[in-house]
């Protein structure tokens, strides 16, 4: 076996023995039934739940909140990030702290923002963008400040004008970084809502999981969790496959 | 160039002053019902509360944060060393990091009981991950010659650890502190907000409950300031550690 199948088949191995331990541990009863459902009981209850409508207004309501996090700060961070990158000043004056950012622990916030805001999608959709622009924004600048000077000359030597220069140069030169920056900002803008949804909510997959727990219903509670990781892990390992496609390095 | 120098130190210094202006405005414009202003929030911070909760916030993230860099570090420094095992679980780390940690918090819950335990264990679970990740790949970069050097002279681990490998991560392994902390900080406060009789996350989720909105911001402004000031702290060592490089960090 080549080294790379041998790792492939040691880390799916670990992770099915992980699995199996979920199954067997409260099967066997080393831990309070309350505290963990077996894993095939989990699995059982998501498609019960997935089946009779239960979550889906909560799925819906959740990839609604993702959907327009995610593109709101595409959409205000890339502007962003460009206009950061040409004013060399500004961007100075911010750069310690744009760089302590995402230290500040950003769901204190969410209370502020519901008092505002009212429970609903908004204060949610406000919070995942603040946590996912910023990643843009600094993926951006550093694309675009990594273009290769080889090419910046081609573009000038062709006499291309400046808008040219943008988009002919710059902007494609830069993707690479740019796409790292959106990775990141969709694992960002998931944590945000489903976290958000979690502390408090009137709807969502995140409101179902705390929802569930205060409501002793267990198996509600792990279905959930489990349909979030599978979420969260797909979503995560997709962009990365997708990455390396595209571009051929590791992110 | 120096005049330059002077606009960017102004206006660095001025960003705090703008965000507190325009944290004034916005309260004036909205109203005490929705935000309080910094005058009303900073007298809210009662000395009753303010100094216990400060205590009880710190000590917990403290708490948290050494234990999580301490087997951030060697399960990092491990992993780097032994390839093979670095690259089965590599994929593994940055998918738990990349999952809404939140709702797993009734596990933490079941498993560590409310109060302490939970939260110092949360905070923990959320700052191991860039420590981890962070050692790991320093430790692939750590110059082979080195490491056989330190063979062929018979150092034990402990002395190969010293001589060796902690002066080549040390700089990176800083960064994956300094981030180590934010994270370890916001799992505190998350846990606190759940579980927890005591705390910064108590006080505010109380706060929240009274609509007591003077309490809330100054609860929120005070996190930031300490999770802005802790950063800075790192953020300076590390920049004293590698040298005068650009540190953007997009994480």
């Amino acid at each position: 076996m080549s080294e790379a199948r041998r790792v492939r088949a040691t880390r799916w191995g670990l992770v099915l023995a992980f699995l199996a331990l979920i199954e067997i541990i409260p099967r066997l009863g080393l831990v309070n039934p309350i505290a963990l459902v077996p894993l095939s009981e989990m699995v059982w209850q998501l498609w019960l739940l997935l089946k009779d409508g239960t979550l889906a207004d909560h799925i819906l309501r959740t990839l609604t909140s993702i959907v327009a996090a995610g593109a709101l700060a595409v959409v205000t961070g890339l502007p962003l990030g460009v206009a950061l990158w040409r004013l060399e000043t500004t961007r100075r004056i911010l750069q310690p702290y744009l760089t302590t950012y995402y230290a500040i622990p950003i769901f204190a916030f969410y209370p502020l923002f519901i008092a505002i805001f009212g429970l609903g999608s908004m204060p949610v959709i406000i919070i995942a963008w603040a946590w996912a622009v910023v990643a843009i924004v600094l993926q951006t600048v550093i694309g675009l400040d990594a273009v290769p000077p080889v090419l910046v000359k081609v573009g000038r030597s062709l006499r291309l004008s400046s808008w040219r220069m943008f988009t002919r140069i710059y902007f494609p030169a830069a993707t690479p970084h740019i796409f790292t920056g959106f990775k990141l900002a969709a694992s960002y803008t998931v944590i945000g809502v489903i976290a958000s949804e979690f502390i408090q909510a009137e709807k969502g997959v995140g409101f179902f999981v705390g929802f569930s727990y205060n409501n002793f219903a267990i198996q509600n509670m792990y279905a959930a969790i489990l349909l979030i990781l599978v979420f969260a892990v797909a979503l995560n390992s997709g962009l990365l496959a997708l990455e390396r496609k595209l571009y051929g390095r590791q992110g | 160039m120096t005049a330059q120098r002077t606009t960017i130190l102004i206006g660095q210094a001025a960003i705090p002053l703008v965000l507190l202006a325009l944290w004034q405005v916005s309260a004036m414009l909205a109203g005490d019902f929705y935000i309080a202003t910094p005058a009303d929030a900073f007298a809210a911070l009662d000395r009753d509360w303010f100094f216990d909760s400060l205590g009880a916030t710190l000590l917990a993230a403290f708490v948290g944060f050494l234990i999580a860099a301490a087997a951030g570090l060697w399960i990092g420094v491990t992993l780097g060393l032994t390839r093979f095992w670095g690259k089965v679980l590599e994929p593994v780390t940055l998918s738990v990091y990349s999952i809404p940690k939140v709702t797993l918090f009734p596990i933490f819950l079941t498993v560590f009981g409310f109060g302490l335990g939970s939260k110092v264990a949360f905070g923990m679970f959320h700052g191991i991950f860039p420590i981890l990740i962070i050692a790991m790949n320093a430790t692939r970069e750590v110059n082979v010659v080195h490491l056989k050097v330190a063979r062929s002279l018979r150092l034990s681990r402990t002395q190969t650890f010293k001589q060796v490998i902690f002066p080549s991560i040390y700089p990176s392994l800083l960064t994956g502190l300094r981030l180590g902390f934010s994270l370890t900080l916001l799992g505190v406060i998350l846990g606190e907000m759940f579980a927890s009789r005591a705390g910064f996350g108590y006080e505010l989720v109380e706060a929240i409950t009274l609509h007591d909105m003077p309490r809330m911001y100054g609860i929120v402004a005070t996190l930031v300031v300490i999770a802005f000031v802790v950063n800075a702290l790192l953020l300076r060592w590390e920049q004293a550690a590698s040298g005068p490089r650009r540190a953007v960090a997009a994480r």
